[in-house]
């Protein structure tokens, strides 16, 4: 890069930089421009804060009939995620407070008493410890919150159980304060952060607005966080992982939460130059998948994971399953993937349930549609049922299994 | 029922991240725009049924991601390609710079036998933008095209309001298709195919 260029570019991060940190340079909106209120807040607003527009070009799988046996409706799950926002909601967005809904806004009894229920075995699971004159929020690991993070953390503990499981829940100042000082520096990633910025969550309405609210902070994480980890950088697919995050957690502990989520979960080793350890995962996923009848139909379309897998993988599944899915993906993950190999192994098995769901599509169809079907957005009605078999696979993946029957057999044998 | 067999091409869309490879694709397969589109990470998947010079074809479309490191992934999209499309951003320097590291990038990671005849369609998007933003100006283009010496074809385009987008695939859909004739002749010389043509060599710049 000549230094003509290497000035431009400079000049090009500073005015990205200041449009995200300085009110008075948002640019003007032009009439055309579909930025208003109106626009802004209209359509139907899910439980999570996700609008449903039909401006959306959304892939998602159609599913013919007769083909819905694995996808049951969960009648529970589906009244819980068409609860309103209030209006109360909304305009705390403006200011990008943490984002916690309230359970108080389910307008389905029976789905409300459930998620009560739930939550009050959540406080007693709960234990509360002063630390200089904080309360810290923490939950043993044993096997009742295992079993109990499996079955979903209900929405309003989220925010607390994500903190404490990631570790972030005690005070963290030197690096809060290292993130401030990240936040004012330079860093070349700016121009792809900002690309990617407006198009990682367009259906959120916590990110909807240019320049402001939600889109400031998801900048200024990923723009701290590029500086923080020079040796990776800023790579697509670390903004939908910060997007879930800004959608639970408050700028700073976002920021702190992608850190925990990168170094002690081990998501950075996925993310290194040239990829190595993605293509690795790859490979092991391949192997699995040959003791499923889908794999091997999956081989015989000519059809590899790296087709598919790199964006559920980089992103932890955003937009590749429903977002209350994906939710149900992340309490386990964060629980469980206490180190890189928990949490890719964590990532096989949900991929793997994914697949085994997926079964009855794949084995019916043609290469078109098979990726269709995979690189869209997997309609997932039965969270549980998902859950379920991301649980046997996490205790046992099928090569596992598959030596486990051998020796079993063997042994019937002497 | 008689239904006349499609012929399958794959093409493989390159190009700088946010230079609207995704939005092309979109413009070309669903006809609409919107600026709701979200990253690509990894790969996208969209096929396409047309009809060019009288023979049925299924356009296979793979849209990837365009931060720069994650060409190194770009092999098992590469692999098979019948035409291969980059895009740039006629409003962004930076972007048409990219457009031979790009090429050459996909050449090399498909090391394909004769460099110099596998089709390049380049795409100078979003023209649709004010015209005293653009900073790579048409002559720039087609004159790189020209003395890059290879198969390439150059077309501007806008995804926004679809022009040209239309007539850019259609001359896509025919360079994969003489492509994919050259590969079949030279893998099954028993094969009947009769559509091989050496005049095609000079590079050619249909604009």
């Amino acid at each position: 890069m000549d230094s003509a260029s290497s000035f431009q570019t400079t000049n090009e991060t500073q005015r990205i930089y200041s449009l995200y940190n300085n009110s008075d340079l948002r640019p003007h909106l032009s009439p055309e421009s579909d930025e208003t209120d109106e626009y802004l807040l209209s359509g139907h607003v899910d439980r999570y804060g996700n609008v449903e527009t039909d401006s959306l070009p959304l892939k998602q799988l159609q599913l013919k009939p007769g083909k819905k046996k694995f996808l049951r409706l969960d009648k529970a799950a589906k009244h819980l995620t068409q609860r309103v926002f209030y209006a109360q909601d909304i305009a705390r967005f403006n200011d990008c407070d943490i984002f916690t809904p309230h359970l108080s806004s389910i307008n389905i009894a029976k789905a409300e008493d459930k998620e009560n229920n739930r939550a009050k075995k959540w406080i007693d699971m709960c234990q509360v410890r002063m630390e200089s004159g904080n309360q810290v929020f923490e939950f043993c690991l044993n096997k009742k919150l295992i079993r109990r993070t499996f079955k979903g953390v209900p929405d309003c503990w989220r925010s607390t159980a994500w903190s404490s499981f990631l570790g972030i829940n005690t005070e963290k100042k030197a690096l809060t304060e290292q993130y401030h000082r990240l936040c004012e520096m330079e860093c070349a990633y700016d121009i792809q952060i900002d690309l990617d910025v407006p198009r990682t969550a367009a259906s959120h309405i916590l990110f909807r607005r240019r320049y402001f609210g939600g889109q400031r902070s998801l900048f200024r994480v990923l723009h701290a966080f590029a500086l923080f980890m020079p040796s990776i950088g800023y790579v697509q697919g670390m903004a939908s992982i910060t997007v879930v995050l800004l959608s639970y957690l408050p700028e700073d502990s976002a920021f702190l939460a992608l850190v925990a989520i990168m170094e002690k979960h081990g998501m950075q080793k996925l993310y290194t130059l040239g990829f190595t350890n993605l293509l690795t995962a790859f490979d092991t996923l391949k192997n699995e998948l040959e003791y499923l009848p889908t794999g091997s139909k999956l081989s015989d379309l000519g059809i590899e994971p790296s087709a598919f897998v790199t964006r559920w993988y980089l992103t932890i599944f955003h937009q590749c399953v429903p977002f209350h899915t994906q939710l149900r993906i992340w309490d386990v993950l964060l629980l469980m993937g206490s180190d890189a190999d928990k949490t890719i192994r964590l990532l096989q098995a949900v991929a793997l349930a994914l697949l085994r769901g997926l079964e009855e599509v794949i084995m019916d169809t043609d290469f078109e549609g098979a990726m269709q079907a995979l690189s869209g957005t997997i309609p997932v009605q039965n969270d549980n049922a998902l859950m379920a078999h991301v649980k046997q696979y996490w205790h046992e993946m099928p090569s596992e299994a598959f030596e486990r029957r051998t020796r079993e057999a063997c042994g019937m044998v002497h | 029922m008689t239904s006349p067999r499609r012929t399958l091409l794959k093409v493989v869309i390159l190009g700088d991240s946010g230079v609207g490879k995704t939005s092309l694709m979109n413009q070309f397969v669903n006809h609409r725009f919107s600026r709701e589109y979200k990253a690509t990470i990894g790969a996208d998947f969209l096929t396409k049924e047309l009809e060019v010079d009288g023979e049925a074809i299924t356009l296979q479309l793979w849209d990837t991601a365009g931060q720069e490191r994650f060409q190194s992934l770009g092999v098992a999209f590469y692999r098979g390609a019948d035409c291969c499309i980059v895009v740039y951003d006629v409003n962004n320097a930076k972007s048409f710079e990219s457009v031979e590291n790009w090429r050459s990038e996909f050449l090399e990671q498909t090391s394909s036998l004769n460099n110099n005849a596998f089709p390049f369609v380049i795409l100078g998007n979003q023209i649709d933008k004010d015209p005293s933003k653009r900073t790579v100006p048409l002559n720039h283009a087609l004159s790189y095209c020209k003395n890059q010496g290879g198969n390439l074809t150059h077309f501007e385009t806008s995804a926004k309001d679809g022009t040209n987008v239309s007539i850019a695939f259609e001359s896509i859909a025919r360079s994969a298709l003489e492509n994919s004739s050259h590969e079949d002749y030279a893998s099954d010389l028993t094969g009947s195919i009769s559509l091989l043509n050496n005049t095609n060599e000079s590079g050619s710049c249909a604009c």
